[in-house]
Order: C-alpha cells, then structure tokens, then sequence
C-alpha cells in the first residue's frame, strides 16, 4: 500500500511516500519557505524520487495541527482535494500523536530495556503552541498482550474535561518482530511553560512501586527556552516519594516527520479495516475512539488548542 | 440533471473563496450555469457584526471540498469533462483565498486540468456575462460590496482600467456598522434595505460625501459619522418608530452618491453602458435609482440578479472561459495576494 503524507503545520514542510512501513521517499523544505508556491512541486519530487505517480497512491495522510495556521490549512485543503479526485482514504492524523511515534522509534532500544524492566513508559510530546505556552498529552508504551493499561493519570478536578477522558489504542505497533500498543491516556492539555513541570508532576499517582520514565520531544523544546530546566527538576520533585519519576529529551523529535506521519495513518488505516466497512466519519469533538484519526472524510479540519473567540462588540 | 455534452464543449470549474462564502460552480463556454453552489458563513459572523477572517478560513477549509464536489454533482459531469480550474487567487482575505487555491491546485495537479487563476473584481465586472452572453465591452462597471466600492472603465477590447475607489470604508461595510450601531443585525444591507421601505428617506437631512470632489472616488466613513452624531445630537431619532427613516435616509445617501457618480462617470467617459455588481447591488433602493436615472441619461443599466452579484463561483468560471480561450493558464506555483489591481 502506497502512502502519500503531508506535513506542513510548522516552518519545515515534510513530505514522504511509504509503501505500507517502508519509506520510499521523503522531501523536506526549510525555513522561510512559501507553502502555497511550493507544496505541489515538493509532492511531485516526492512522488518522482519513489517511482511512483499519484494515480499509485492508496492512502493520503496529511497533518492536522495542532500547528502553523496557514500551512496546515493549505496542507489539508491539498491532501484532501487529491484524496477525493482519486477516490482514495485520507487519514489526518494530530501533531503529538505523530510526535510520540516519532519518539518511540527513534528510543525504541531504550523502551524495550525499560518495558523489560517492568517500568512504566510514558511518551510525552510538548508542542510550543507561541505565547509561552505548551501543548501536550500523554502515551502510554506496553507490550501488546499485556493489556490495557490502566490510566496512571489523576484527575486535577471535578470541573476538568480532561478527567472524563477516555483511553483509547491510538497505534499498535509491529517493530523488531515485537508487538508494542501506544495508547493515549489524556487528552491534548494547554498550559503556561513555566507550570510545565508543575502540571505533568500533579497529574501521576504514586499508585505502585515501579518507576515511570517519561520520554520528552517536540518543539516545545526548541521554542521555550527554560521547559529542559523544568523538566530536569521534575525527577526531583518526586524523590520524597516510593516512586521515582525519570525524563529524557529528544532533541531529534522537534518536528513532526512525514514519515511518522505515514506510520500513523498506516496503522490507523489497518485498525479502521480491521472494524470493517464502516467508514469513520465526522471531526466531532469529544473523547470518542475516532477523535484523533479521521478516514474518507472531506471534511477533514484542523486542530487547534482553543476555539477561537474573537473580541465581541 | 441531463445535459447534452459535447467534446467541443469548455466547461469550467470555478472556485471562489476570496471572503467569507465557499462557493464553486460549473459552467459552459463562458455563459451556461450547469451550478452554481454557495455556502454562506453569514450565520458565523452575525453576532459580530462582520466577517471575522480567523473565522472565515476555519470554515472555508471544513467545507471546501464538500462544496467542489456538489458544484460537480450537480453540473452532472464528471471531472474528465471539465477543461479547466478558474479559481480567485487575488484580492481578497489570504487565510480563506489559500483554502480554494490549494483545493484548485490540487485538482489541477492530480486531474490533470489546466489552472486559471483570476482576480475577484474582475470576475464581477464579467457577471453579466452569465445573463446576456452577447455582452460586448465599453462599459463603466461599479463593483459595490462589503470589501470595495470601485469604478472601472471597461473598452471595447475589455481592458479595465479603474477611474475610482472608495477612500475609506466600502459602501457594504458602512451599511454593516451602521446596522451594527443601531442593533439591527447582520449582514446590515438587506436588512437596512427591508427597514428602508417602510421609512421616509428625507425625514433626516444626511450629507452626499464627496459627490462634488471632481473625481470619481468615494467615501462613506464620514457619512457614518455625520449619522452617529446626529444621533447623540438627537437621541429620538433612534426610537423605533423612528428607524425606519434613519436608516432610508442613509441609504438614500449612499445610493445618491453611487448612482450620481457612476452616471457621471459614463457621461464623461462617453460610454453608454453601466454594470452594477457586488453585494450592494442587491439593494431594491439601488436599482430602483439607477434604473431612474439611466432612462433620464439615455443609458443602459445592467444589474445581474442578485446571487450573481454577490460573490459566487459562476463569474470567476465565467472569467475563466475567456482566459482559457486566450490561454492564459497559470503555474502550480501561483501564491495568493492580499491586494491587487485589476
């Protein structure tokens, strides 16, 4: 299966080609590049360097922010305008869930030792969302077959919609002949940089004696400038504890890749055909099992971290 | 819907959203309307008071496709039979021009179809088209709407050339904030328009701005202002009995200064023809006048009917067939512009 996937939500326009988990291609364009001039000669050199024409292309993915306004737009409006005229699927799949596969292949050794260890394994993606502020949410990495894990979340309080979140199976994920399920356990929180720390700590339970160790990424480590420092106290903030709280950053993860990006929708695409016929529809709010992962919808809209509430007169 | 298609046929796919209304249609060699979709955003932007751009574009990328796809639909051909992607690239709002721009792109790229980027305004001052394919140039067109309020000379050749702009607020936009000003709702021109019918329009005495200037500009911001402060001046007027002739007067103001401009424009250009496009073109009030005025002139007034004066996917189709006659395809490179002359 041919994959074609779009990535313009931040300054570093990524395009790649799969066939089914394998990259064929992939073309990135830096900083200061104008999306709209550029983005279907890239999808061309993008297609021409797999070998590949559009007709070829099964499934359309396409990022869906939370990211740049304008290139997620004109990202979306392409992705699915192609999708539609060839009759084809398109998956638009969320910045941090691209994010968190990226950082769980790119640490896989690391999170294999760990699983092994019996630790728990948390993937947390940080998007700089401008405006101090971040953009984040959680995964859970287990070995499949071991269960659902259960939420190591605690909820702030009874008037935080995140607390009637609902875990769902986002990825299960076939690596080094192993299988691995990524599941998000929150949903996407917004919160001032310098209550980072602050907010990650209130919201994990000292439920068990095991260590969880949590893998960082994303532009949130690139935008603001003291999340690392904040991060690194955040082991400190549990020493007191039975359990112990460790991080690392990776620094590699500060852009979505399309390529990750076509291992999203590629395992999305196998789960939603496992379901059968019933086509995904809809980009409703809410907590439901589809709410990150939207196919064969011309619908398909970007994310944002907040509505938008202009000055009313 | 059956249509009797022929290779020789040139059906255009148009796409429009330069403002706050998706829009795209199908039409043939230049004039036959096989559809002609819009949807409004009206709704969205009401308890604003205006079209909030941010909002305009969240829109614009939900529905784009949904809205390419029915136009297709209901033209009952299929992509194959279309010869060419007519889509407004300039003016208008970058956020919402980009949406159909890639959408066009897109389709260009993947269907195989050449592209035709156009400009808004231009696409308006072909609208008539649509009515009376006969239409020959030498013309002065008004395009009055939310975002502009401009005179062209339109030759026989049909090259434009603009002879006037408003300097301030767009005649569209004044009505909006006076609706704003006096709570009546959005969009304020149909209803100031239905409020008006009821109103006596020389009940309050409003100035005719720049109607005496000696060029062909306008300019409504003050005439906004003169009414504000007639209005604190008199705080009855604004009783609700009383309303109904502020706001004919106000609109007898602006249609005045409209109608007296653009037919003196056309007596001074020496041409014989006007064209009134854009949303104000839908004003009862405005046709009325003009329609008054021409016959006292000797000229001829066209004013297409009203979902052709608004902005819709039709005309930039339209405009699209007589550039792809002359070839004049554009790049998958082209960009969107924000401001642009004609």
């Amino acid at each position: 299966m041919y994959i074609l996937g779009i990535d313009s939500s931040t300054e570093r326009v990524s395009i790649a080609v799969n066939s089914d988990r394998q990259l064929l291609s992939k073309v990135e364009y830096g900083k200061n590049q104008n999306y709209m001039v550029s983005i279907i000669s890239l999808i061309d050199k993008a297609l021409k360097k797999a070998n590949i024409s559009l007709d070829f292309v099964d499934l359309f993915a396409v990022n869906i922010g939370p990211g740049d306004f304008t290139g997620t737009r004109i990202g979306i409006s392409v992705a699915k305008t192609l999708a539609w005229i060839g009759s084809k699927p398109i998956c638009g799949i969320g910045s941090l869930d691209i994010i968190a596969l990226g950082i769980f292949f790119k640490n896989l050794k690391k999170i294999q030792k760990l699983l092994e260890e019996g630790n728990k394994t948390i993937i947390l993606p940080v998007l700089d969302v401008k405006r101090n502020e971040v953009f984040f949410s959680f995964f859970k990495v287990g070995k499949s077959g071991t269960g659902m894990a259960t939420n190591s979340l605690k909820s702030q309080n009874s008037e935080d919609k995140h607390s009637e979140f609902k875990i769902h199976n986002i990825l299960d994920i076939t690596a080094q002949n192993k299988n691995y399920f990524i599941n998000k356990v929150s949903d996407g929180y917004l919160a001032e940089s310098k209550d980072f720390a602050k907010k990650i700590s209130a919201l994990f339970v000292p439920d068990d004696g095991f260590s969880t160790y949590i893998l960082l990424g994303g532009s949130g480590f690139g935008g603001c400038n003291h999340l690392e420092s904040e991060v690194r106290e955040l082991s400190g903030l549990h020493s007191g504890s039975l359990i112990s709280l460790l991080t690392s950053i990776d620094k590699r993860t500060y852009f979505p890749d399309a390529f990750h990006l076509n291992l999203c929708a590629y395992y999305s695409y196998l789960k939603n055909r496992q379901k059968g016929p019933e086509k995904v529809k809809s980009a409703g709010q809410g907590n439901s099992d589809t709410s990150d992962n939207y196919l064969d919808d011309y619908g398909l809209a970007p994310l944002y971290v907040r509505e938008f509430t202009p000055f009313k007169k | 819907m059956q249509n009797n298609y022929y290779k020789s046929d040139i059906n255009i796919l148009g796409i429009e959203t330069s403002c706050d209304d998706t829009c795209s249609a199908v039409v043939q060699n230049g004039s036959k309307i096989l559809s002609n979709v819009v949807a409004s955003q009206n709704y969205i932007h009401a308890k604003y008071g205006g079209v909030v751009p941010e909002l305009a574009s969240r829109k614009h990328i939900e529905v784009i496709t949904i809205i390419i796809m029915e136009a297709l639909d209901q033209s009952g051909l299929k992509l194959k039979d279309i010869s060419s992607i007519s889509v407004t690239n300039r003016p208008g709002l970058v956020g919402s021009l980009l949406v159909g721009l890639g959408a066009a792109k897109s389709i260009s790229y993947g269907a195989k179809i050449p592209l035709i980027a156009v400009n808004h305004l231009k696409a308006h001052l072909y609208s008539n088209i649509l009515i009376n394919p006969e239409q020959e140039g030498g013309f002065i067109g008004l395009i009055v709407s939310g975002g502009h309020s401009s005179l062209y000379a339109i030759e026989r050749d049909w090259s434009i050339s603009e002879i006037g702009h408003t300097v301030d607020d767009a005649a569209g936009e004044a009505f909006d904030k006076i609706a704003r000003f006096l709570n009546l709702g959005y969009p304020g021109g149909p209803i100031i328009d239905k409020l008006a019918r009821e109103g006596d329009p020389s009940m309050i005495e409003l100035p005719r701005p720049m109607l005496e200037s000696g060029d062909f500009n306008f300019s409504f911001s003050g005439l906004k202002t003169a009414l504000i402060y007639r209005t604190r001046k008199n705080p009855e007027i604004m009783s609700k009995e009383n309303i109904p002739h502020l706001v004919a007067s106000f609109q007898e103001s602006v249609v005045d200064v409209l109608v007296e401009k653009t037919i003196r424009a056309c007596l001074k250009l020496k041409f014989n023809k006007i064209l009134v496009s854009g949303g104000v073109a839908a004003n009862s009030r405005l046709r009325e006048k003009f329609e008054i005025k021409a016959k006292e002139n000797k000229i001829e007034v066209q004013i297409p009917p009203i979902p052709l004066c608004m902005d819709n996917a039709a005309m930039v189709a339209c405009l699209g067939y007589y550039e792809f006659m002359k070839g004049n395809f554009s790049n998958l490179d082209t960009d969107v512009y924000s401001r642009s002359d004609i």
